[in-house]
């Protein structure tokens, strides 16, 4: 098999050595410049020119801030196949918090809430990771928007919504904590008068926090 | 015509931006099959030599300016034998190189290319056999691949067959890649713009085989 000896026509006829010399120090001082204002940013946060950040670049590296609301109730995802246990013996709960065995009673706590015309209140109920409340609340003298939702501590604006009423006099249900974190209630009053919000949370939970009148 | 031979060259590099190495979904599908999977192994082969940057932007430089197709058969073969060495030999004897450090010759090697091209080896009476060097550089490519795929958990069963899938893939892959390069090549030598652009290219080449590098190396530096 024959074989070029020389591949490229600039092999047959070099380049002066000032030309080549020339160039590589143009491919260098590219490269670093891509490197420094653009790759470094990007890929590792290094920006010592300011350049990357300012394109937006080393926003690639920020720490993810994620949120992991699990399927704590059911429970069926996390069912894993297992052999069929013997006569009398139990198929183990794919998802143990389903049942939660304590010591004390459960706890019991009633809100009273005045809201003046157009004034708004937030009261959230701290709980660990699928604890179990029940709740139930009305209005009297009006109708209000209400936001049932939670949201882990730090995590800003970030928020999950369990329910939201345009406007309404009453809620009531369960939750399960899909992540530890506030859950809670927002309301505003719709009505051209005061009105009063009665609130009773009941279940297994670290404590409450009652907002008062927001701003 | 040349402005727009350009854009399809940018076309074939852009991959750049999608990945590079096995990741997401498909490191979790390695990760959970045991026994022997010979098209998807084959299939992630030539999906990481197609979208591999720093192999495509070394096969360019390879072939830039071979005009006879036995001579880019030649080239491709022995860059082949190269990578697939050590593929199979460092992937079955579970060789943990140094990923940054495989990388970062990886990007040595397209500058080296890049500066042969340019006849810059020539114009300091440098002789270096091409052919051995496509070869060997060949071996730091297939140490790439195979630290890429032994950051997997490959099961131990039907490791062999799987990893001989993937090599498979890799040169389906590589001849997949050649095709489109050569033809681009083809098209744009065609043009007068070629013997005018083709040294302005090779340094362009060059220059993305030293940002490699400096990736890599700031890379090793930075996560250590």
């Amino acid at each position: 098999m024959s074989l070029p000896t020389l591949i490229s026509p600039f092999e047959a006829d070099p380049p002066s050595a000032k030309r080549l010399l020339k160039s590589i120090a143009w491919a260098a001082v590219g490269a670093a410049i891509v490197l420094v204002t653009i790759v470094l940013p990007a890929e590792f946060g290094v920006d010592p020119t300011k350049i990357g950040g300012a394109l937006g670049l080393t926003a690639m590296n920020a720490p993810k801030r994620t949120l992991v609301a699990e399927d704590v109730v059911g429970g069926n995802d996390n069912y894993t196949e297992g052999a069929i246990p013997g006569p009398g013996q139990p198929i183990p709960l794919p998802n143990p918090a389903v049942v939660q065995v304590k010591s004390a009673d459960a706890s019991v706590k009633t809100f009273f809430v005045r809201l003046e015309v157009d004034q708004k209140t937030e009261i959230k109920v701290l709980l660990d990771k699928a604890q179990v409340i029940l709740y139930s609340w009305k209005v009297e003298g009006g109708d209000v928007y209400s936001d049932f939702h939670g949201h882990e501590p730090n995590s800003g604006q970030a928020f999950v919504r369990y329910e939201e009423q345009q406007s309404g006099r009453a809620g009531r249900g369960s939750l399960v904590a899909p992540f530890a974190g506030e859950h809670g209630w927002y309301w505003l009053n719709l009505a051209d008068n005061p009105v009063t919000i009665t609130l009773e949370v009941r279940g297994y939970y670290r404590d409450t926090v009652d907002y008062g009148i927001l701003e | 015509m040349s402005r727009w031979l350009l854009a399809l060259w940018g076309c074939l590099l852009i991959p750049a931006a999608w990945s590079h190495g096995v990741e997401g979904k498909d490191a979790t599908y390695l990760e959970s099959v045991s026994g022997v999977h010979f098209i998807p192994l084959m299939y992630l082969g030539a999906k990481h030599m197609i979208t591999g940057y720093d192999h495509l932007l070394f096969l360019a430089g390879v072939v830039f300016f071979l005009y006879r197709l036995r001579d880019v058969a030649l080239f491709a073969t022995l860059f082949a034998i190269g990578h697939s060495c050590t593929l199979l030999f460092g992937a079955l004897a579970g060789i943990h190189a140094n990923a940054f450090l495989v990388d970062a010759i990886i990007g040595l090697s397209v500058v080296y290319k890049a500066l042969e091209n340019i006849g810059a080896f020539r114009r300091l009476g440098i002789r270096i056999d091409a052919r051995a060097a496509v070869a060997g550089f060949g071996l730091a490519h297939g140490f790439g691949l195979a630290t890429k795929l032994q950051d997997l958990t490959l099961s131990k069963d039907g490791l062999v067959g799987n990893i001989m899938a993937f090599n498979l893939g890799v040169e389906l892959g590589q001849i997949a890649a050649l095709t489109i390069i050569l033809l681009a090549l083809q098209l744009w030598r065609r043009s007068r713009a070629f013997n005018e652009l083709a040294y302005t290219f090779n340094v362009l080449i060059m220059m993305a085989g030293m940002i490699l590098f400096g990736y890599q190396i700031a890379g090793s530096l930075l996560s250590a």
